[in-house]
């Protein structure tokens, strides 16, 4: 599996669980607007390029999502405030390639 | 100059645009037969009588009606007092198509509906002195359409609307003053498009004229069709025409969905037939800036890709720089992503559907236990035979 959206936001799916994803770890496309996420985040696909949850409903990302090869991160519509507790959103580690942010704000980050 | 003298300026920039009428849409590289059918439609719209009509646009998919339902806007929109042209409509609400509406022809002002009688009695309100043109583009669902123009008496005295869609049905119901059904292309119109695409001339080369008129005979007369086939032979030897007729003269019926096909089957690079999936199932209608970044951290060529792609007329950009798709296209990719497994959509690479996502996320939970189990009871069997 290299892609998967869903878009749980006029549905009636109240939460996914993170066990769902174990066994698409090749996974690098991921939108999954509108969804509860429980348990480890671990066990998310640690290829993932492009990331869009839009009107996530958390307000920092879990400290145990690991996103090394993430190129897009689209969190518009969203609660996030900070992207990690304790971490602004300016400051986070970037993959080596990352490129757009979408926020409620939107930021492009360059690379030397 | 300070900040409030340049935002003083976008402001005064921003009315002239709007005093100045609505700009012209994109019609099509090369419009051949559509003069005629506009023509006609026009003729249907009655456009100097002083009551509301409303005329329908209707034919199969891939036939010219959003083409020339776009051609018909741009000759008749300067002659009204405001005007809207709503297309992409399967993935809005009901609300939005209003407030979209609202805002094409109140503009600069912005609107916010939250329901649907709300938005039907601010129509009433706000357009009811007005002559306005009004554009569906490619509807298919009645509620949407009944929430827009079920009350004429919404819109102001000499108001056009013009619906599209494939369903002629739905248009008896919504009750409109005229139909209009789009029908194929003239053997000379169609011979005439698929050269302008194959050859950049109105008429094919000497040595290719047997050839054109064999694969023309194909498409049927469908501009989709010619316009893919003749981008995909553009500066192709003659070897390859021979091929692809020897392709087109395997599909049952014509169909036109196959025949488009023919045109992803010959894309040599595998990561643009991948990049081509990956833009059927997840970004129609995305920025071609922000779809190119995810395609090169994917290890594509994105620009490289969506070039070929452009040239082989399955995907376009448009003005707002968003990647579009001919729906037909899109169906076309999306059906052989799901080729891979019908029935099992844990398989496949891509997966698009609200219902197959959640089979594959809810099975893959199952799985996994079961796979545990089975695990344990086997190492249980293993541990009990040493």
């Amino acid at each position: 599996m290299e892609g998967l959206a869903l878009d749980v936001r006029a549905s009636t799916v109240a939460s996914l669980s993170t066990k769902s994803f174990t066994n698409m770890r090749r996974l690098k496309l991921l939108q999954i607007n509108g969804a509860h996420l429980a348990g480890s985040y671990k066990l998310l696909p640690n290829e993932l390029i492009w990331l869009c949850w839009l009107e996530c409903p958390m307000k920092s990302l879990p400290s145990d999502l690991q996103l090394n090869n993430l190129v897009v991160l689209d969190l518009q519509h969203s609660n996030i405030e900070e992207l990690w507790k304790g971490t602004k959103v300016r400051n986070f580690q970037l993959a080596p390639k990352f490129s757009i942010m979408k926020f409620n704000l939107e930021l492009h980050f360059s690379h030397d | 100059m300070n900040r409030y003298e340049s935002k003083f300026i976008q402001k005064i920039v921003e009315d002239l645009l709007h005093k100045l009428g609505p700009k012209c849409l994109d019609v099509a590289k090369y419009p051949v037969g559509i003069e005629s059918r506009v023509d006609y439609i026009i003729d249907l719209l009655s456009i100097h009588s002083n009551d509301v009509r409303v005329v329908g646009v209707y034919g199969m998919p891939g036939i010219g009606k959003t083409t020339i339902a776009k051609a018909v806007f741009n000759q008749l929109c300067h002659g009204f007092e405001g005007s809207s042209f709503i297309s992409n409509v399967k993935e809005k609400t009901v609300e939005q198509l209003q407030e979209q509406l609202l805002c094409d022809i109140l503009k600069p002002n912005t609107w916010k509906i939250d329901n649907v009688s709300k938005g039907v009695n601010l129509m009433k309100d706000r357009f009811r002195n007005k002559r306005v043109l009004v554009v569906l583009d490619d509807f298919d669902q009645l509620k949407q359409l009944e929430a827009l123009v079920r009350e004429r008496n919404c819109f102001g005295p000499g108001s056009r609307i013009v619906i599209t869609t494939r369903d002629e049905h739905l248009l008896t119901q919504i009750e409109v003053d005229g139909k209009y059904h789009v029908k194929e292309l003239h053997q000379h119109e169609s011979l005439q498009l698929f050269s302008l695409h194959a050859f950049k001339d109105t008429h094919p080369e000497e040595d290719y004229v047997e050839l054109s008129n064999a694969i023309v005979d194909y498409a049927g007369g469908v501009p989709l069709a010619l316009e893919v086939l003749g981008s995909y032979l553009f500066r192709r030897n003659i070897s390859v025409w021979k091929s692809a007729i020897k392709k087109l003269r395997k599909i049952p019926n014509r169909q036109i969905q196959k025949t488009l096909r023919i045109s992803f089957d010959t894309l040599d690079d595998d990561k643009v037939k991948a990049m081509f999936l990956d833009i059927a199932c997840f970004f129609i209608g995305w920025d071609k800036e922000y779809v190119v970044e995810i395609l090169d951290g994917r290890g594509f060529f994105p620009d490289i890709g969506i070039d070929i792609l452009i040239q082989r007329s399955l995907l376009s950009i448009n003005d707002e720089n968003e990647l579009n798709m001919h729906d037909l296209i899109r169906d076309m990719g999306r059906e052989i992503a799901r080729e891979v497994s019908y029935d099992h959509p844990g398989k496949r690479n891509r997966i698009w559907l609200l219902e197959d996502a959640l089979d594959v996320l809810n099975n893959q939970t199952v799985r996994t236990k079961f796979l545990w189990s089975w695990t344990s009871k086997q190492s249980y069997i293993l541990s009990n035979l040493m």
